[in-house]
């Protein structure tokens, strides 16, 4: 199995409300339900680049479109 | 001209990745390095629409009352500088059609 990751959400926005640690991915997913990862940030494009890839976050373009 | 459609790609870059940004932090409000970024493009953008408007005229009609007269309706519209080539593709659905164009007849 994948290395578990986790990351830090507020329950509020960052100047208000509690930080929580949570998975990006359930631990112990139901059957019949869809999940979409909660993305973290990483490193981003150039505003130029993101404007030919469609997306300012590599980790979203799909290369299988494209 | 280059220097004015340099810009505009430049004002377009940026508008996109702040689009693009919000919606991020929409579901992500509190995370601090996408905020900062945000932060920096925002500035860009105004430095980038200051520059644009104080050189070529307003992006915006808010803009456009900044003199005495109106100048929002003296910049060129887009189909103004496309060619009948380029308009025939994307801008059909614009309904301008190449017999009623003035400025190909005079």
């Amino acid at each position: 199995m994948e290395k578990l990751q986790l990351t830090t959400v507020y329950t509020g926005n960052s100047c208000s409300g509690e930080a929580i640690i949570i998975p990006v991915m359930p631990i112990d997913p139901e059957y019949a339900t869809a999940y979409i990862r909660y993305q973290t940030y990483g490193k981003t494009y150039s505003p130029a680049e993101g404007l030919k890839q469609g997306t300012i976050f590599p980790e979203l373009v799909d290369y299988w479109v494209n | 001209m280059d220097g004015k459609n340099e810009l505009l790609e430049q004002i377009r870059a940026v508008d996109f990745a702040l689009i693009d940004l919000n919606l991020y932090l929409d579901t992500h409000p509190s995370c601090e390095n996408a905020l900062k970024d945000f932060r920096v493009l925002a500035e860009t953008r105004e430095r980038l629409y200051k520059q644009f408007v104080e050189k070529y005229g307003p992006l915006m009609a808010v803009n456009g009352a900044t003199e005495d007269c109106w100048l929002w309706i003296n910049n060129p519209w887009p189909w103004d500088t496309m060619k009948w080539e380029e308009l025939k593709g994307g801008m059909a659905n614009v309904g301008l059609r190449q017999e009623n164009r003035v400025s190909d007849k005079y």
